[in-house]
């Protein structure tokens, strides 16, 4: 009898405990069933960032408090955006080490520092990690260094350690993987330092490459290099560092691609400079194009379309779409049929000076190159050489059927100098773009959270802020949006109207992506500032 | 030259462009007045009442110890001449970024209080004033009925008034101030 006792007794400790679950890919396919996970960096595999819970309304958010935090063991600044599965929760920490946490205490489980060698200094990037991805039973980190490797998610031991990329070519990499059925894909950054672009996919149980697309030609043949004149896609460039998206039933893979290089100095590289400043579809089998759209052909301001492409479904002329919606750096709100690339909207979602308009097909009608190109007085242009907005993730709601974004308005005055490329051997050319920019600052720059009606990309709401905020956004069931401004104040928005419910000043700024999940029915949201992982829930 | 990771992208183009501000500034001309003149031009307008200079002066304005480093006589001479066209930085929080430094800004409250201050801090939510006698003022922006920013005034006095030579005695003084930040 007594024994019995203790078993039943150690059967209730064992449900309060964190458990090391596996996650098959048809949870990860189905991650909105299961909306107290959050199971890949952008929250399921359209890269929505919308949270199924609830249990934080406009009505009780003035209620929120900090429940725990945790601050990183090694310094720097926080700009992981963590996963949770089953109450643990994984973040990354800069450069490239990693830490288990019990999601409903903050006790950390375990931490992983990778050997990243200390002399190693990327370039045009600030060497941080933005995230791991979760597979059956293991945790997948791509390090700064361009390693893929595997952890066990139970302990942090390295079962296999794969390099992605060469660092002594200009690679390094910050974002998180995306974990499909059975394979790891992952992207690389670099374009500020020559780098040639790719995506690249692994097999997840050994770490053995199955393909490798480029992203810029690599030799005169290849598709794309007659939009390089004189064979400049030798100068690189459309590297692919921030996280893409999924659609299961197509079998595509989604993912941004940035500058070409040289940045700011053109003239060696006249053409459209295919497939930079992209969005490309990619069989996920294979990695072979199946479409690709360009937004800003033969771009010189460093408006990278790297920025994390959303999947949606809705009616469009009265047909039901498969739909991805793209806030670029650019400015410019697009949305496209991602079956076929076909371009639907664009229009702006903060000032822009360099267009006219889109075409029918969606190329950007430019001003004329006077008034906008790099110079060596410097040319003023809106948006600013960080853009309308950067690597930070906006947000979509099927509910609301908003897509909420924190634009950025200001401007740089661009600069162009003397490229200074060396192909294959660009290690050590810092801003190695032939020019740059002064960017503006102070009051001249601000950031505003805006709700676009998806479909068209038409300004329903919007919340002005004070100051250059690097913070994404969330959206819940609730009806709430979370984010933050320039000063670190973290914020709940009313997800319909905009309205302000509640914020708290967390002392540092907050770059980061906000997630939400939920341990024994309790809701948390999460965000970081500073050197902090702050995670708040209802008293 | 050393990394800089410990700058971001934005902060790296800010100094960048601050680098650049130098020649603009004339950073490479010597002043021609004579310094011990300055001092007594300064001790004689009052300016400790605002500038600290060593454990000397008061804190409303900013700290002039090594303001010699910073700034040349040229952008010296304009600014005692027009100080609110090109105020200084307030490096204290460097992400108000340029031309923001002790901003005057006029708010009037919902139950009708009215002032008007140097802006220390501001956010989507509160912003802090502070007057000459260096009281701090906290207010919630959700209480104020307007917020008014007064870009090209400043609570310092234009020096006009000075002649040729003292300006240029009190440029030399500023330009010799090189001592610890």
């Amino acid at each position: 009898m007594r024994i019995a006792k203790y078993a039943v007794l150690l059967l209730a400790l064992c449900c309060a405990v964190p458990s090391f679950a596996q996650v098959p890919f048809e949870r990860l396919k189905n991650s909105d069933k299961e909306p107290q996970n959050w199971l890949t960096y952008g929250g399921n595999y359209g890269s929505q960032r919308f949270s199924g819970l609830k249990e934080i309304t406009p009505k009780n958010v003035a209620s929120l408090r900090v429940a725990w935090a945790y601050q990183l063991r090694g310094g720097g600044i926080m700009e992981s955006s963590p996963i949770i599965v089953d109450g643990i929760l994984y973040v990354t920490e800069p450069p490239s080490n990693v830490t288990a946490i019990d999601a409903r205490t903050g006790k950390p489980l375990w931490h992983y520092v990778p050997q990243v060698p200390r002399d190693f200094v990327p370039v045009g990037l600030f060497p941080t990690n933005r995230g791991v991805a979760v597979l059956d039973d293991k945790v997948y980190l791509a390090t700064i260094d361009d390693h893929l490797i595997a952890l066990d998610a139970k302990s942090g031991v390295v079962r296999w350690n794969s390099l992605i990329a060469d660092r002594m070519e200009g690679y390094a990499i910050t974002q998180a993987p995306l974990a499909i059925n059975g394979k790891i894909v992952v992207g690389v950054g670099g374009g500020e330092a020559g780098a040639h672009g790719f995506l690249s996919c692994f097999d997840a149980k050994d770490g053995k490459l199955l393909w490798k697309t480029y992203t810029v030609p690599l030799k005169d043949s290849d598709p794309g290099a007659d939009t390089w004149a004189n064979g400049s896609w030798s100068n690189g460039g459309g590297t692919t560092w921030n996280t893409g998206s999924y659609d299961p039933e197509l079998n595509l893979i989604y993912w941004g691609t940035g500058n070409p290089a040289p940045d700011w100095n053109g003239e060696g590289r006249m053409g459209d400079n295919l497939f930079t400043c992209s969005l490309i579809a990619l069989d996920a089998d294979t990695g072979k194009m199946k479409w690709y759209f360009q937004f800003s052909p033969h771009e010189t301001h460093d408006w990278d379309s790297s920025e994390p492409p959303i999947l949606f479904d809705a009616t469009v002329g009265g047909k039901p779409r498969k739909l991805v919606a793209l806030a670029n750096r650019n400015a410019f709100y697009y949305v496209l049929d991602r079956a076929t690339g076909e371009f639907l909207t664009g229009v702006p979602f903060a000032k822009q000076t360099w267009a006219k308009g889109l075409d029918a097909k969606g190329r950007p009608i430019k001003e004329d190159a006077a008034k906008i190109e790099p110079s060596v007085e410097g040319t003023r242009v809106y948006p600013s050489l960080t853009g309308a907005i950067n690597w930070t993730s906006p947000c979509y709601s099927p509910l609301t059927g908003l897509f909420y974004v924190n634009a950025r308005e200001g401007y740089a005055d661009y600069i162009k100098g003397e490229p200074k490329m060396a192909p294959g051997n660009s290690v050590g050319i810092v801003g190695g773009g032939g020019g740059g920019g002064r960017m503006s600052a102070g009051d001249d720059t601000t950031t505003n959270i805006r709700a676009l009606e998806a479909t068209t990309g038409k300004l329903k709401w919007e919340h002005k802020m004070v100051g250059d905020s690097w913070t994404g956004t969330l959206v819940t069931a609730g009806g709430l949006v979370f984010s933050a401004d320039a000063a670190g104040n973290f914020f709940a928005l009313n997800a319909d109207t905009g309205e302000s419910l509640w914020h708290l000043l967390l002392g540092s700024s907050v770059r980061s992506n906000p997630v939400s999940y939920a341990v024994d029915g309790k809701q948390y949201v999460v965000d970081s500032a500073g050197n902090t992982l702050f995670v708040f829930s209802l008293p | 030259m050393p990394g800089v990771n410990s700058l971001n992208d934005k902060r790296v183009w800010q100094v960048i462009a601050y680098v650049r501000t130098l020649s603009e500034m004339g950073a490479t001309e010597a002043a021609k007045g004579d310094a011990v003149k300055g001092k007594a031009v300064y001790d004689a307008n009052g300016c400790a009442l605002c500038h600290a200079i060593g454990t000397q002066g008061g804190g409303v304005g900013p700290q002039l110890t090594s303001i010699g480093r910073s700034r040349a006589p040229k952008y010296l001479h304009d600014f005692l001449l027009d100080p609110g066209k090109n105020p200084p930085s307030d490096m204290s929080l460097p992400e108000r970024g340029a031309n923001t430094g002790y901003l005057l800004v006029h708010v009037v409250t919902k139950d009708g209080k009215d002032m008007t201050g140097i802006r220390v801090n501001e956010d989507t939510y509160t912003i802090v004033l502070r007057d000459v006698s260096g009281k701090f003022y906290s207010f919630d922006k959700a209480k104020l009925k307007t917020i008014e920013s007064q870009p090209g005034k400043t609570v310092m006095p234009s020096y006009t008034s000075l002649s040729a030579s003292d300006l240029d005695d009190l440029v030399a003084y500023l330009a010799s101030l090189k001592g610890a930040q």
